[in-house]
């Protein structure tokens, strides 16, 4: 080892603390990144090797009266490699013990699989020739009934109730984020589950005579698609088409797609916020020991290095922090991915996922580090090229000493004791050694926030939703339209308190060329299960004429209030209506309209008639009405609120993990931060400390003066603290917002005081692991020393 | 200028702005060194002995005039070539002997070996400076004198044309300094070196055979000493 290097590993060695403090920083960002960004290419990587093998869509449509002879002419057109036709209606199923759930029954072909969507076997056998009523079924589904290969699952078709004999599990690549629309948000295995039945079966139970109502469709390799999709659409116009998917508005690809970019996106910011503390940490650091060895920069420049080895050797720290702390985290950071790639399968179902370690992971990790580390030493270190090797001899230049602002306010500084003056002075006069400690603060404070915003905010929104927003016990949905009175003598239930008729329809809503599917929902106007809130969060009813429209829908439509929306309906033959925006109402997922029932009805070319009902039941009665209500042929389904409010909650699991993981390291680096902030305070002014040791000022006089001054800065650091953590979560808060989910920077008071304690405890812990650093001060030594 | 001369200076001059105070250390300063010379510059605080010797090693430029060392005119040399003649010509030794203190003696050594091509034998070095012993510990676990010698091992270790002492016996003691100068005159006269030694202390002057005395950065007498002293008949 040549000597300079030497001097540098013994230089790290030396000051150990504040190396390992700055690398545990790098470490920690690069770890998150590491984690994240391995996920993401495991997700990303897997999905598209998903979809090249079970060939998933390009694009879908749905039509009234697919003739083969329409897929024949599809499947002619250039562009298009596969084209399959399909029946996919959603029924009911009695899951027993109370139960009911909504499944979407899809048409498959017997004995060969499907050319466009074929379903992964998880277990089982696909469909052959022999043999009636078999059905595959989604495995999400089947785990939360516990139902297997071999058992039966009645369905309610047309009224009637069919077994099936269940074959097999699969899954499939249409079905990752498995929700039954746009509105359901959240995917809720025990409402919703996908069914395989035969292509033969389909049509003799529901009396479809070669006739689909959908077609899916892959393309060969194509620039340009859009025009083979007009020309599809063109050719289904006649058998009464209806609507037209592309592949990235599907709506478990698009949820998909939304999470592995905001994955991507994740992956950078987080540790972008660790890299900026670790790159100022080693700026301070660097910068210390600068000026601490000016005179031994002096003396190696005079024995003839050149200052191309000088700042090198000075480099060298930067670089080594990084990779002291990126290396491992690079290597933790995939460690993790496996878990954290793992977990997204619970809420995805990619039978293909698999975790491998990339290289770019291992690059891009230590390039993303080094870029930010590296450019705080070359900043810290330009200024040495600029000294000549005699100016490194001299002593710095006494700094000036004057009055500080405050002192002329005599008022106030006449107040103050003696301690608080010196202690204000110092943090005053010394600025650049009070902007350390300050942004580091300022930087600490913002990360508990950014952390902890999340919960708070998810906290909120569910809240919002489930107990602000609904007010029922149960939703119930028939499966099929049913006079308003009908509806109303649920009431008769013994054990229901209340019961609110409402109407749901799907539509789609346009405004020029925006367009968004929705559900327009009929409530009554005393309607009091549905709480509708505006923006300002007071309370609305549904006006006589006209609509009100989620304030998240509003903006993706681009409508202001008494803009006129054209809706187009996609039940039976009603012509397209407009309706004027009557107002907006809060929703933060599952974004709908909503009007008056009669009003609806009215719309829909009919009477006062519900599809559904929301319910709320007497205490203790839950249990009766719920099977009450199960053996009422017509419902389709009975949701829970409270079931579903637990079932997301569990869901959530894996967020409040990542949540608390990322408080870990947010600790840590807090702690890093205040330690080595302190740490330094206390090195520079060896000197100043042991005059006062000299003078006899204790140990504790002189802890008590540092500690005075971290907590002043503390204090003045918290309004921008608080502010850049604000600024950084409406950042975050902007990442997350989508066609299913609307967030908002929501902090509770509570938050803020943690934060602040957070910061407190730091400053204390710092100063105790600094401790030693005050009592082995050797007055003599450090006096007698110039280097001191 | 002569083939004997190491540095021939002309109407050197230096000023330097301090805060905001701006300070002529040197004015005019004409003077110059010849080849195995033992040269002292003797000086009150303040005189400009320091900035002098800073100019003639190439860790400083004057402001005006002209600095020739070997005949070439260093005072216009770019502060690469400044680096690499301190690199290959000069050896220095400070008052304050500024060694690494994460290195240890022998390392201290190594640090300036390791710059040059033809470097002497670093045991030689260490048994001429009579630290053999003490060849790893660390400065904080050497005396004063030891330290300096490790200083001026480290300087002559490059074999360097001149040595340039500022103040080598400044910090100290009578006893120890006199081992000091013992070592730097032997330098001079068996190793054939020249060396320039600056100092406020006037009884060191007796040991040189020129004398060049500065006084508020001018030079105010040059005395050549035809009988030099040995340094232990030196007293203070």
């Amino acid at each position: 080892m040549n000597k300079l290097n030497k001097m540098l590993w013994r230089d790290i060695r030396k000051s150990w603390g504040q190396f390992v403090a700055a690398a545990v920083v790098v470490f920690v960002g690069i770890t998150i990144f590491a984690a994240i960004y391995s996920s993401y290419l495991n997700l990303k990587n897997s999905l598209e090797y998903y979809y090249r093998e079970y060939n998933f869509l390009d694009y879908y449509a749905e039509a009234r009266n697919i003739t083969p002879e329409a897929i024949k002419k599809i499947k002619a057109l250039e562009g298009v490699k596969e084209a399959i036709g399909r029946i996919s209606i959603d029924v009911g199923a009695d899951m027993g013990a109370e139960k009911k759930a909504v499944v979407r029954l899809i048409s498959l072909p017997a004995d060969t699989h499907p050319s466009v969507n074929d379903v992964y076997l998880l277990s089982g056998d696909y469909f052959s020739s022999t043999g009636k009523k078999k059905c595959l079924v989604t495995q999400k589904f089947a785990e939360y009934y516990n139902i297997k290969k071999g058992d039966k699952l009645k369905l309610i078709i047309n009224n009637n109730l069919n077994e099936f004999e269940i074959q097999g599990l699969v899954a499939s690549p249409e079905y990752i984020y498995a929700i039954r629309s746009g509105i359901s948000a959240f995917p809720s295995p025990g409402d919703f589950g996908i069914v395989y039945i035969k292509d033969e079966a389909f049509q003799t139970l529901l009396g479809y005579r070669n006739i689909f109502n959908e077609i899916h469709v892959v393309l060969e390799e194509v620039d340009k698609p859009q025009h083979i999709f007009n020309k599809i659409e063109d050719i289904l116009k006649p058998y009464g088409f209806i609507k037209g998917i592309e592949r990235k508005d599907q709506l478990s690809n698009y949820t998909v797609a939304e999470e592995i970019k905001q994955l991507e996106s994740f992956a950078f910011m987080f540790p972008a916020l660790f890299l900026f503390v670790a790159t100022m940490m080693i700026y301070i650091i660097q910068k210390r020991l600068i000026n601490y060895q000016r005179t031994l920069i002096g003396t190696i420049k005079a024995l003839g290095y050149s200052n191309k080895s000088i700042f090198w050797h000075y480099i060298k720290y930067s670089v080594l922090v990084t990779l002291a702390g990126s290396l491992p985290g690079v290597i933790a950071g995939i460690y993790l991915s496996k878990g954290i790639t793992m977990e997204y399968n619970k809420i995805f179902s990619i039978p293909l996922l698999y975790h491998r370690i990339y290289g770019e992971v291992f690059f891009v990790g230590i390039l993303f580090s080094m870029v930010f580390c590296v450019m705080a030493g070359i900043q810290a270190t330009r200024g040495i090229l600029s000294i000549q090797p005699a100016q490194a001899m001299r002593p710095e230049i006494p700094k000036v000493g004057k009055k500080i602002a405050l002192e002329h306010i005599k008022p106030l500084w006449a107040r103050l004791s003696f301690g608080w003056k010196v202690s204000i002075r110092n943090v005053f006069r010394n600025r650049q050694r009070a902007l350390l400690t300050f942004l580091g603060t300022v930087l600490t404070i913002m990360f508990l926030l950014v952390s902890m915003f999340f919960m708070d905010c998810v906290d909120y929104i569910f809240k919002f939703h489930f107990f602000e927003f609904q007010k029922q016990d149960y939703k119930v949905v028939f499966n099929r339209p049913v006079a308003y009175e009908d509806v109303v003598e649920l009431q008769r239930i013994k054990g229901i308190k209340e019961v609110e008729p409402i109407l749901e329809v799907p539509v789609e809503m346009k405004n020029g060329w925006h367009k968004k599917e929705t559900v327009l929902v009929g409530i009554t106007e005393e309607n009091s299960l549905y709480r509708l809130r505006d923006e300002e969060l007071n309370p609305v009813q549904v006006p006589t004429k006209g609509m009100l429209v989620a304030e998240a829908l509003a903006q993706q439509l681009s409508v202001k209030k008494g803009d006129k929306l054209t809706l187009k309906f996609f039940l039976g033959n009603i012509e397209e209506k407009e309706v004027q925006v009557a107002g907006f109402v809060k929703q933060y997922a599952g974004f709908m309209c909503y009007m008056n029932l009669k009003e609806l009805g009215v719309l829909l070319e009919e009477g006062k008639f519900g599809t559904g009902a929301l319910i709320k039941v007497e205490k203790g009665a839950a249990t009766s009405v719920e099977k009450e209500l199960y053996d009422i042929p017509g419902v389709e389904s009975i949701e829970s609120r409270n079931e579903a409010y637990h079932a997301l909650q569990e869901m959530m699991a894996f967020m409040y993990i990542f949540i608390f993981l990322l408080l870990i390291f947010g600790i840590i680096m807090g702690v890093a931060i205040i330690f080595n902030t302190t740490l330094i305070n206390i090195m520079e002014r060896r000197r100043e400390l042991a005059s006062l040791r000299v003078m006899g000022y204790t140990i504790k006089e002189i802890e008590k003066t540092i500690f005075r001054e971290n907590a002043l800065i503390c204090i003045i650091a918290l309004i921008p603290g608080i502010a850049l953590g604000k600024a950084m979560s409406h950042l975050f808060v902007k990442q997350f917002v989508n066609k299913l989910f609307a967030l908002e920077v929501v902090i509770f008071p509570r938050t803020y005081l943690i934060t602040l304690v957070c910061v407190l405890v730091f400053v204390f812990l710092a100063q105790w692991a600094s401790r030693r650093n005050i009592k082995s001060l050797d007055m003599i030594e450090v006096l007698k020393n110039r280097e001191g | 200028m002569t083939d004997e001369e190491v540095f021939k200076l002309q109407h050197v001059s230096k000023e330097y702005k301090m805060g905001q105070v701006s300070v002529r250390a040197l004015q005019s300063i004409t003077c110059n060194i010849e080849d195995g010379e033992m040269v002292v510059i003797l000086g009150p605080s303040g005189s400009g002995k320091s900035t002098l010797l800073n100019i003639m090693g190439g860790m400083d430029t004057p402001t005006h005039g002209q600095v020739y060392f070997q005949n070439i005119n260093i005072s216009t040399y770019s502060a690469k070539e400044l680096t690499l003649y301190r690199r290959e010509k000069i050896g220095f030794v400070f008052q304050f002997y500024n060694l690494m203190p994460n290195l240890t003696a022998r390392e201290n050594i190594e640090l300036a070996t390791e710059l040059v091509s033809n470097p002497l034998d670093l045991d030689e070095i260490l048994a001429k400076v009579d630290l053999k012993d003490r060849a790893n510990h660390f400065p904080s676990q050497m005396s004063g004198g030891e330290q300096q010698r490790v200083a001026i091992a480290r300087a002559i270790a490059k074999n360097p044309v001149v040595l340039l002492c500022d103040e080598p016996t400044g910090a100290l003691d009578y006893s120890t300094g006199i081992k000091v100068l013992t070592l730097l005159q032997e330098i001079n006269r068996e190793m054939n070196k020249t060396v320039v030694i600056i100092t406020h202390n006037q009884p060191i002057a007796q040991m040189a055979d020129r004398i060049i005395k500065l006084g508020s950065g001018k030079i105010v007498e040059i005395i050549d000493n035809k009988q030099p002293l040995d340094p232990s008949q030196i007293r203070w």
